[in-house]
């Protein structure tokens, strides 16, 4: 939990930072940026082409609260391949911290059940990737990665519905002690599971039969568990 | 003279483009469950502000009478009262697991959003939902699958206990078993959700006299998607 809480607090402070890049960027015309240099006073044509994407989130699961989301237009997972120790770092402890860098921005906080955040998010490259920890699972998450977007029209939106994948870097013991969301161990660098990322088999829960879990029935989820709106803008 | 005639022609190029017209549709539901029956089915063409839920939010009131019994009739006054054109039971009661059934409607002007809901037997508060898609513009053959969803209405106890009317716990009837359904169930959740979510799932257990569970876990367990639905644009 101390983990996720500090993760919190940093992706807050990179919101703000992505924040201020948007308003700074926002008085460019025709979506070109023009840098000043700072050796001598000349200027510089950025000659790329910005795409500014509105996200919107929204939780439609019962009670698996959604960590702070990550948005890039870079590669977050591979379903079939290992996951990189930066989304195992999201998707055992909710800390997106590992994965965000200059091109990626990061939510201002949890996404509760029921509840959406938006945010802005510009990019050179026409593809969007998401990424959020299930808090309430040993190493769930839900994103996509690489999306194409190079169809979606200005002021279009495309709606997508997100699948739960399983980072296969921790087993799935459901124990109090090993799931973030209920205080337990968030990020262990020891990959005790398949190591390749699958879609989610789903949480078993006390309710369930699982004796030794910390869950209890409402952590149960079905796909899809979040609705994504992305309107270009 | 003719400057005029290209005006007037660009106006209705514009309002051609900004509101849509009749079409014949016909809709083809079919049951993808192994062990869960949808109660009558509601199909309506209806108006984009027409739409009868959003995920996440509150259910209404008629939403939650469909949810938790299966009653269609509140919802169907809803859509009555914006105009859209509605099929109400085209399977003539229960639409079993793995059955289809079809219908087809004449859109009026404008009801060109699809909407298609009923309850799954035996849930407490569960239901099917094709929520507000556009109808195609084009002809041709369209398929859309559905999910799960919870009203959040009802405390997802599993007990069958003929509990149907709204703020009645318990479900109302198990169609495999009928009357030697499952008794004596303590109950899985007592708390409902509040709100609108994809269903998380029945539990069940392999106890029909007594457990937590009415439910069967080898029978009424479901994943997403529960229902499939083909739209043919005429």
């Amino acid at each position: 939990m101390r983990l996720l809480k500090s993760a919190l607090a940093l992706s807050a402070m990179l919101l703000i930072t992505a924040c201020n890049e948007e308003a700074s960027n926002n008085n460019d015309d025709n979506n070109k940026k023009t840098i000043n240099t700072k050796k001598d006073d000349k200027k510089v044509e950025d000659t790329k082409t910005y795409y500014t994407y509105e996200v919107i989130v929204k939780n439609i699961s019962v009670a698996q609260p959604l960590s702070p989301i990550l948005v890039s237009s870079k590669e977050l997972f591979k379903v079939g391949s290992s996951a990189s120790v930066a989304l195992e770092h999201l998707a055992e402890g909710g800390d997106n911290t590992k994965l965000l860098d200059a091109k990626s921005i990061s939510g201002l906080g949890l996404i509760k059940p029921s509840k959406s955040e938006r945010v802005l998010y510009k990019t050179d490259i026409q593809k969007l990737s998401l990424s959020s920890m299930l808090v309430n699972t040993n190493d769930g998450f839900t994103g996509f990665s690489e999306m194409d977007m190079s169809t979606l029209g200005i002021n279009e939106t495309k709606t997508l519905y997100l699948n739960v994948y399983d980072a296969g870097t921790e087993q799935n013991s459901e124990t109090s002690s090993s799931v973030a969301g209920l205080g337990g161990e968030g990020f262990n660098e020891v990959r005790e599971s398949s190591n390749i990322v699958t879609l989610h088999s789903g949480v078993i829960s006390k309710d369930d039969g699982l004796e030794s879990s910390g869950l209890n029935q409402s952590h149960k989820f079905n796909n899809p568990v979040a609705v994504v709106k992305i309107t270009r803008i | 003279m003719i400057k005029k005639l290209t005006l007037s022609t660009l106006v209705a190029a514009t309002l051609l483009t900004t509101s849509s017209f009749a079409k014949d549709i016909e809709v083809k539901i079919t049951n993808l469950t192994s062990g869960i029956y949808f109660t009558p089915l509601l199909v309506s063409a209806h108006t984009k502000d027409a739409q009868m839920y959003k995920a996440g939010d509150v259910a209404s009131a008629n939403l939650q009478k469909m949810a938790e019994g299966g009653d269609i009739s509140g919802l169907v006054s809803d859509l009555d009262a914006k105009n859209a054109n509605t099929i109400s039971n085209p399977a003539k009661g229960l639409l079993a697991p793995g059955k289809s059934t079809m219908t087809s409607i004449s859109t009026d002007d404008n009801n060109d959003y699809l909407s298609i809901v009923a309850m799954m037997l035996p849930t407490n508060d569960g239901f099917i939902a094709l929520n507000s898609i556009k109808i195609p513009d084009a002809k041709g053959v369209y398929k859309f699958v559905l999910n799960a969803h919870d009203a959040g209405t009802e405390a997802n106890d599993e007990i069958i206990n003929g509990g149907g009317m709204p703020n009645t716990a318990g479900i109302p009837a198990d169609p495999v078993n009928g009357a030697n359904k499952a008794t004596g169930a303590t109950g899985i959740d007592a708390k409902k959700e509040g709100f609108i979510s994809i269903h998380r799932g029945n539990i069940g257990d392999f106890d029909n006299t007594a457990g937590k569970s009415d439910l069967d876990a080898k029978i009424h367990r479901f994943l997403n998607p529960v229902a499939s639905v083909i739209v043919e644009v005429k």
